[in-house]
């Protein structure tokens, strides 16, 4: 493949990505391309190198930030509604306006349900944490309790007071633990599932 | 090895590469290739998320009638290498510990 087929099969799949976005990415490949040549290599194994072609464009629309493909995605609907002089039926503005009091309860309860399930995800963690702190206070409880005891006279108590206590500090720091684990794999699943939206909305 | 890890990793090569001097596309690929497998659709993502995050800022050249893009790192750049390599340097004390543990198992 030539350079010029090879940029114009990246111009040609990404149409209707933000047009600055697609040339940046061109203008760095074609000076890869450029400089492969000028240090020796034709320019049919220079663009070989480059790999697979198809790769090479999910790469640049993964890539692309959401915010201006979203921008150009709503220009784009603009102008094709405009120039298709297409505007939303009425019978179809009026069924979203009676059927609102049904679907905009159901868009809001799977928002919610979401929202919620989420949330839960955290407070989970947060209880976790919480526990082990009130265990880690509970080894103060049980080093006072054991020293008072031992000053009353009463050592076999004191003793148990404070064994008490470094079970429990055990404990927290096992929780502790735990606790970290769980926060790291919240943030874990945030992280793909973020990932995941912006894959479907790039149509990559 | 973990995708992220790894990602995080190449970011830090690729700033690394500019320590010595400005570099542009084909020249990083070719002084990291030693060091690192990197392909030019790797290369892109991560030039341009750096320089999204002022670690790296580019430039223009005239070059044999062609522009060519240039990199150059940038003190946040530098900054975000020795966070990498404080990081690595407690990791490598856990490594020399556990690899220790295992060989007088």
């Amino acid at each position: 493949m030539r350079k010029n087929e090879f940029i114009n099969a990246i111009r040609g799949s990404l149409r209707g990505y933000p047009h600055n976005e697609v040339e940046n990415s061109i203008e760095f490949y074609s000076e890869i391309i450029d400089d492969r040549v000028e240090n020796g290599m034709t320019e049919e194994e220079a663009v070989a190198s480059l790999g697979d072609l198809d790769m090479i464009i999910k790469n640049i629309k993964v890539d692309m930030p959401l915010k201006s493909v979203i921008k150009e995605r709503v220009k784009e609907n603009k102008e094709e509604r405009i120039r298709e002089n297409k505007h939303m039926s009425a019978g179809m503005i009026i069924l979203l306006i009676l059927g609102a009091p049904l679907w905009v309860p159901l868009a809001l309860t799977a928002f919610i349900l979401f929202f919620v399930f989420y949330m839960l995800l955290w407070v989970f963690d947060i209880v976790i944490f919480a526990v082990s702190i009130a265990l880690a206070a509970a080894l103060a409880g049980g080093v006072i309790g054991g020293v008072i005891n031992f000053i009353a006279g009463n050592p076999g108590t004191g003793i148990a007071f404070i064994g008490v206590g470094i079970a429990a500090l055990g404990l927290a720091i096992f929780l502790f633990m735990a606790g970290t684990g769980v926060a790291k794999a919240n943030v874990s699943l945030t992280g793909s599932f973020l990932r995941g939206t912006k894959r479907k909305i790039l149509r990559a | 090895m973990d995708v992220q890890l790894k990602r995080g990793m190449l970011d830090i090569c690729v700033l690394a590469s500019l320590l010595q001097g400005d570099s542009y596309g084909y020249m990083i690929i070719k002084d990291l290739s030693p060091h690192v497998e990197i392909s030019e659709s790797t290369l892109y993502p991560i030039l341009r998320r750096l320089e999204e995050m002022r670690a790296v800022e580019t430039y223009s050249m005239e070059h044999n009638g062609r522009l060519r893009k240039y990199y150059a790192i940038t003190p946040l750049g530098e900054r975000r290498i020795r966070v990498f390599l404080d990081e690595w340097k407690s990791m490598m004390d856990i490594y020399t510990f556990i690899e220790g543990e295992m060989r007088n198992k």
